[in-house]
C-alpha cells in the first residue's frame, strides 16, 4: 500500500502551492490514471510519490513505513518511473545490458540478476531483441525496453509519464495490452496521460488534479458520464462517450465496441 | 567605455598584455593594475564585478606567497602577483562588455577568423543551457533506475559516468539533424552578410591610437628607467 | 546535354554526404565539455580536465584535418575564457593549441594499438593531450608570472600528471559508446568511399506532370542497406494542398518527405531510381540549400535545429547565409515572426522559449526564406493535446491564409482531419492509397492496413456502415459525427 497523505508541495517556503492537501492510497494490481491540464500538479504528485520531490507538507507512506525522506533511488525497490523520452537514460551496447542496469545498481549478480532480466525482457515482448543496440530501436520498442528496465527491479508500482504519446497506432495497442498484463501480475500502474480514450476503455481508475488539488477520484464511469463534469477541468471527453451521447438515453460507451453495440441495439439488430 | 567596439576592447586588452610583461617594477605594474580598475569603472563595470576582482587578487596572493616560499625576493613576489592582476583584470571588462554576436561578427569581418568557428563558438554556448536541463533529466531517470551519484570521488565520478554517456549519445544523435540542417540552411557559402555591424567609429580610433602612444611610451619608460 | 523523356530508367547514386558533421559534432561534444565543467564532481576543485576529453573524443570520432583540429581547440579556449572557467585566459590559448596538435596527430598517424579488443588509442590520446596541454598552460604561467622551480617541478608538474591520467581514464569511457552509435549511425561508411557520385548536371530533365512538387518512379535505397526504403512512388503535390503523408514506424515517411527537400539522396546519399520535382527542380541538379528556398524542412528534433542565441539571429541565420541585406534580413524577420505569432521576440534567448515556442521559431526562421512549400516530420511527437490543436491551428492558418503548400508526416489523424485535403498512406516504402483523407482511411480500413491509426470515431462509422447503417456526414470530427448520429436515430 503506498499512500501520499494530506501532501502540500511548493518550491519556496513562501511560495504558491503546486499541489495542496493531496491524498490518495495506491493498493495493488490496480491502473490508474492520474490527468489533469498541464500546470495542474500532476506531474509534480507523480515526482514526490518516487521521491525526485520532497513534500513541504504531509508524508509518503509505503506499507505503513513513513518513506518522505527516502530518495529516488532507494525507493527504486518498489516503485519505478518511465519518462516520456525513453532514450534519454540509454547507453548500453545491449537491449540486455540496458535492463540489467537496473538489478544490478539493486546489487545483483550472476543467475539471480539474468533471470530478473529475461524475465522483465519477456514480460514487454524484447526478448527478441535481446542483443539489439537500444539507441536504433524504434521509439515503441525503446519505450518497452525501458519498461522492461524497471521491472527487472522487482517493483510493485510503476508510473508511466505520457507513454502513448508519438507513438504510433501499433505501439500504443501493444502498450495498453501490457498495462493490463502487468497489472494481473499484481504491480499497480500509475499513467499519467492526457488520452482520455486509453482512460475510459482501459482505467479502473481515474484521478484528476484541477488547480493544484485533488479535484476527482473514482471511476472513470462517474467521471464521464455526466456531461460537463470533465470538461470543467479542461479535460477532453473520450470521443466513444461523445458519441454515446448522442444517442436517446446518453448511454455511457467506454469504447467504441460498446457504443457500435448500442447503436445497433437501438436498430434491433445486435 | 561600453560602447566601444569588441576590436577595440580586443586591442586594448592585447595592449595591456604587452604592458605587463614589459613593465618589470612592482610600481608599474601597479600602477598598470589601477588604470585596468578605471577602465572598469569607466565602463560601469566595477562594482558588479567586486567579486569576480577580489577572487583575481586573491589568487594573485597566493601566487606570490608561493614565491615567497619558494625563495623570491619581495620584489619578484610584488612582481608576480601585480604581473598575474595585471593580466586578468581586463578580462573581466572584456567579458562583461562584449555581446557575443558582435564578437562573432568582429571576428570574422575583421580578425579574418573563418566563419565555420565563430559559429561552433556561439552555437556551443547556445546548447549549454539546454545542455544542463538535460543532464537534470539523465540524473532523474537514472537515479529512479537506482543510481545516485554518492561516494568517494572516484565512485562519483564513475556514477556520473552514466549520466554523460546517455547524454553524450542523444548529443550525437542531434549532432546528424544540425549537420542536414545546416546544409538546408545554406550554411557554409560564399558572401555571407551579418545583420550587426561592429565597424570601428571616431571613439574607437581614439582609443586605438592613444593605446599605441601608451605602448610606446611604456617601452621607453623600460629602455630608459628600467620601469 | 541530354534529354530524359522516361525518368523511371533513371539511377543516382552517391555516398554518404554531410559536409558539415565534423562541426556539429564538435559542436555538441564541446557544449557538453563546457557542461561537466560546470556539474561534474570534484574535489578541492579538483577535476578531470572534461574540455579536453570531449575534444579529443570530438577529434578521434571525426578526424578533421590539422587545421580544423585547432579551429575547434581554439574554440574550446574561447569557451573556457568566456565562461570564465580560466583562471589565465593566455594560457588556454596555447595549451590548446597544442592539444589539437597532439590530438590531430593520434587521430590521423597512431594506428588502433589493439590489446585484445579494445584499443590503447584512446587512453593514449586522453593522456597525451592532457600533459602536453597542462604542461604548456603551467609553463607559459611559470615564465610570465615567475613561479618559483621547485614549486615548478614538484608540485605543479605532477598535478597535471595526475589530471592527465584523470583524462586518460575518462576517455575511452566516452570515446567507445560515441564510436559505436557514429558506425551504427553511418554505417560503416569506409566500406562505400570507392562509389562513384553520379552527375546529372548535363541531362535536360522535366516534370511530367503539373504540381509544386512530382515526385515519379521514386525508388530509393539507403548506402549500406539491403531493402529498398523506397519503391516505385509517384505522387503529386499540388499548390495549396495540405497533404498527410501516414503509415507505421519504418514506412518511410520521413524517406518520402526527405526525398521531397533533395535530402534524399544528396544528404543522405544511397541509390535513387527514378526523380522527385521540387518547384519544377530535379533535386538531383539542384543543391539542397537552394531546393530549400523553395521548399522549408521542419524536422522532427527541431530544438536541434535551432543554432544561435537569441530569437533575432536565429530568424537571421539563414538570409545571412545566403548575403541578404540587413535590412531585408529585418523586414522578413518581422514578417515571418508575425505570422507565427511571436512578434516582437526578437531580442529573447532561445533557453528562455518554451518547447512549443521554439517549433514556432523554426517555422518562422523556414518562413522567412518565403518558400512555397512547408514539411513537417511528425512534428506533435512529444506534445499535449491542447499543444496539438494549437500547433494545427496555426499551420492550417498558414495553410489557408497565406497560400503555403504543406507536407506532414502524422500518426496523429484525428489532429489533422480539420485541415487536411489529402492523404497518402505508405506501407514498407510502397505507396498503397492517396486520395481524399476518406478514401484512404477507408481504404486503411478494409485492407487492414495500419487500421490503428483511423481515429476512432471514423472507424465506428465505417463499422457501422459495413453492418447496413447510413449517415448524413462523415464522422470527421466529434461534432460531425454528433450530429449524424442524431439525425441517423431520429430519422428512424
Amino acid at each position: 500500500m503506498l499512500e501520499l497523505q494530506n501532501v502540500s508541495f511548493r518550491y519556496t517556503p513562501r511560495g504558491n502551492n503546486i499541489l495542496s492537501h493531496f491524498s490518495a492510497s495506491f493498493g495493488e494490481g490496480e491502473l490508474v490514471a492520474v490527468t489533469g491540464r498541464n500546470g495542474s500538479g500532476k506531474t509534480t504528485m507523480t515526482r514526490i510519490l518516487v521521491g525526485l520531490e520532497k513534500p513541504s507538507e504531509g508524508i509518503v507512506s509505503y506499507e505503513g513505513n513513513d518513506i518522505s525522506a527516502e530518495d529516488a533511488s532507494a525507493r527504486s525497490r518498489f516503485i519505478g518511473y518511465v519518462f516520456q523520452q525513453p532514450d534519454r537514460q540509454m547507453f548500453m551496447p545491449t537491449v540486455r545490458e540496458e535492463v540489467a542496469f537496473g538489478p544490478r545498481m539493486q546489487g545483483l549478480t550472476g543467475k539471480e540478476l539474468d533471470d530478473a532480466v529475461e524475465n522483465a525482457m519477456r514480460a514487454v515482448d524484447v526478448a527478441e531483441e535481446a542483443d539489439r543496440y537500444p539507441r536504433s530501436l524504434p521509439r515503441g520498442t525503446q519505450q518497452r525496453v525501458a519498461i522492461a528496465s524497471a521491472i527487472a527491479m522487482n517493483i510493485r508500482y510503476l508510473i508511466l509519464d505520457e507513454p502513448t504519446s508519438g507513438q504510433d497506432g501499433n505501439e500504443k495497442k501493444r502498450l495498453i495490452s501490457l498495462m493490463n498484463a502487468l497489472r494481473k501480475q499484481g504491480i499497480t500502474v500509475i499513467l499519467v496521460t492526457h488520452d482520455m480514450d486509453i482512460v475510459a476503455s482501459d482505467c479502473s481508475r481515474v484521478i484528476v488534479i484541477a488547480d493544484h488539488e485533488k479535484a476527482y477520484d473514482g471511476t472513470p464511469e462517474n467521471l464521464f458520464a455526466s456531461e460537463g463534469k470533465a470538461e470543467q477541468w479542461g479535460l477532453a471527453v473520450p470521443s466513444s462517450v461523445a458519441l454515446g451521447r448522442a444517442l436517446p438515453g446518453s448511454p455511457y460507451c467506454k469504447d467504441m465496441v460498446s457504443f457500435c453495440n448500442a447503436y445497433m441495439k437501438l436498430h434491433g439488430r445486435e | 567605455m561600453e560602447k566601444l567596439v569588441p576590436l577595440t576592447k580586443i586591442i586594448l586588452t592585447l595592449a595591456t598584455a604587452v604592458w605587463s610583461l614589459t613593465l618589470q617594477t612592482p610600481s608599474g605594474l601597479a600602477v598598470l593594475c589601477v588604470f585596468e580598475l578605471l577602465i572598469l569603472l569607466l565602463a560601469r563595470r566595477l562594482f558588479n564585478s567586486l567579486k569576480a576582482v577580489f577572487l583575481l587578487v586573491v589568487f594573485a596572493v597566493m601566487l606570490g606567497l608561493i614565491e615567497y616560499a619558494g625563495g623570491g625576493t619581495p620584489v619578484e613576489c610584488y612582481v608576480s602577483a601585480f604581473r598575474m592582476l595585471a593580466l586578468t583584470i581586463i578580462f573581466i571588462y572584456l567579458l562583461g562588455t562584449v555581446r557575443l554576436q558582435d564578437l562573432t561578427a568582429t571576428m570574422v569581418q575583421q580578425l579574418k577568423v573563418p566563419y565555420e568557428y565563430a559559429f561552433m563558438f556561439t552555437a556551443g554556448l547556445r546548447f549549454i543551457p539546454d545542455f544542463l536541463e538535460e543532464n537534470r533529466m539523465v540524473t532523474e531517470a537514472q537515479a529512479c533506475r537506482g543510481m545516485a551519484v554518492k561516494g568517494s570521488f572516484i565512485k562519483k565520478c564513475k556514477r556520473y559516468m552514466n549520466i554523460v554517456r546517455p547524454l553524450m549519445l542523444r548529443s550525437l544523435e542531434r549532432s546528424e539533424t544540425m549537420a542536414l540542417s545546416l546544409e538546408l540552411r545554406g550554411f557554409g557559402g560564399k558572401g555571407r552578410t551579418f545583420v550587426d555591424s561592429v565597424a570601428l567609429h571616431g571613439a574607437d580610433y581614439l582609443v586605438v591610437i592613444l593605446t599605441c602612444v601608451a605602448t610606446i611610451m611604456v617601452f621607453y619608460a623600460r629602455m630608459k628607467y628600467g620601469a | 546535354m541530354q534529354k530524359i523523356d522516361d525518368v523511371s530508367t533513371l539511377v543516382f547514386t552517391k555516398a554518404r554526404g554531410g559536409k558539415f558533421r565534423w562541426l556539429t559534432i564538435s559542436t555538441l561534444m564541446l557544449a557538453i565539455g563546457m557542461l561537466l565543467h560546470l556539474v561534474s564532481p570534484s574535489v578541492f576543485g579538483f577535476t578531470p580536465n572534461w574540455m579536453i576529453a570531449t575534444y579529443c573524443v570530438a577529434i578521434l570520432l571525426t578526424k578533421p584535418s590539422y587545421r580544423q583540429c585547432i579551429g575547434i581547440c581554439m574554440v574550446a579556449a574561447l569557451m573556457e575564457v568566456f565562461t570564465s572557467k580560466a583562471a589565465f585566459p593566455y594560457g588556454n590559448f596555447f595549451s590548446e593549441f597544442g592539444g589539437a596538435l597532439v590530438a590531430g596527430f593520434f587521430a590521423h598517424s597512431v594506428p588502433p594499438l589493439r590489446v585484445g579488443r579494445f584499443s590503447l588509442r584512446p587512453i593514449l590520446t586522453g593522456f597525451v593531450t592532457t600533459l602536453v596541454s597542462g604542461f604548456i598552460f603551467v609553463t607559459i604561467l611559470k615564465v610570465v608570472v615567475g613561479i618559483p622551480m621547485p614549486v615548478y617541478l614538484y608540485g605543479i608538474l605532477p598535478a597535471v600528471a595526475m589530471v592527465a591520467a584523470g583524462n586518460a581514464a575518462i576517455t575511452p569511457f566516452l570515446y567507445f559508446p560515441a564510436r559505436h552509435l557514429f558506425q551504427t549511425m553511418n554505417g560503416e561508411a569506409a566500406v562505400d568511399e570507392d562509389v562513384k557520385d553520379s552527375d546529372h548536371s548535363q541531362l535536360i530533365l522535366k516534370q511530367s506532370r503539373p504540381g509544386v512538387i512530382s515526385i515519379e518512379h521514386l525508388s530509393y535505397t539507403y548506402p549500406g542497406m539491403e531493402g529498398e526504403a523506397l519503391h516505385d512512388i509517384n505522387l503529386a503535390v499540388e499548390k495549396g494542398d495540405f497533404l498527410v503523408v501516414t503509415g507505421a514506424n519504418g514506412a518511410g515517411k520521413t524517406s518520402l518527405l526527405m526525398a521531397m527537400a533533395g535530402a534524399v539522396p544528396q544528404y543522405y546519399g544511397g541509390t535513387m531510381k527514378g526523380m522527385v520535382f521540387t518547384g519544377g527542380k530535379a533535386v538531383t541538379q539542384t543543391s539542397i540549400s537552394d531546393l530549400a528556398s523553395k521548399v522549408g524542412v521542419i524536422l522532427s528534433d527541431y530544438s536541434a535545429q535551432i543554432v544561435t542565441l537569441t530569437v533575432g539571429e536565429e530568424m537571421a541565420f539563414t538570409l545571412e547565409n545566403h548575403g541578404y541585406s540587413p535590412e531585408e534580413i529585418k523586414k522578413r524577420s518581422k514578417e515571418a515572426l508575425a505570422k507565427v505569432r511571436l512578434t516582437g521576440l526578437e531580442k529573447r534567448e532561445v533557453s528562455t522559449l518554451s518547447g512549443g515556442q521554439r517549433q514556432r521559431l523554426v517555422v518562422a526562421a523556414v518562413l522567412a526564406e518565403e518558400p512555397e512549400v512547408l514539411i513537417f516530420d511528425e512534428p506533435t511527437s512529444a506534445m499535449d493535446p491542447e499543444g496539438i490543436s494549437e500547433f494545427y491551428e496555426m499551420v492550417g492558418r498558414l495553410n489557408r491564409e497565406n497560400g503555403l503548400t504543406v507536407v506532414v508526416a502524422e500518426h496523429h489523424l484525428e489532429a489533422v482531419l480539420p485541415y487536411a485535403n489529402r492523404f497518402a498512406l505508405l506501407d514498407r516504402g510502397h505507396l498503397l492509397s492517396e486520395g481524399t483523407p476518406e478514401q484512404v482511411m477507408k481504404f486503411m480500413m478494409n485492407h487492414q492496413v495500419y487500421a490503428n491509426a483511423i481515429p476512432d470515431i471514423y472507424k465506428a462509422q465505417l463499422v457501422l456502415e459495413e453492418e447496413g447503417c447510413h449517415f448524413e456526414k462523415p464522422f470527421l470530427s466529434v461534432s460531425d459525427a454528433q450530429a449524424s448520429i442524431a439525425r441517423a436515430v431520429k430519422g428512424e
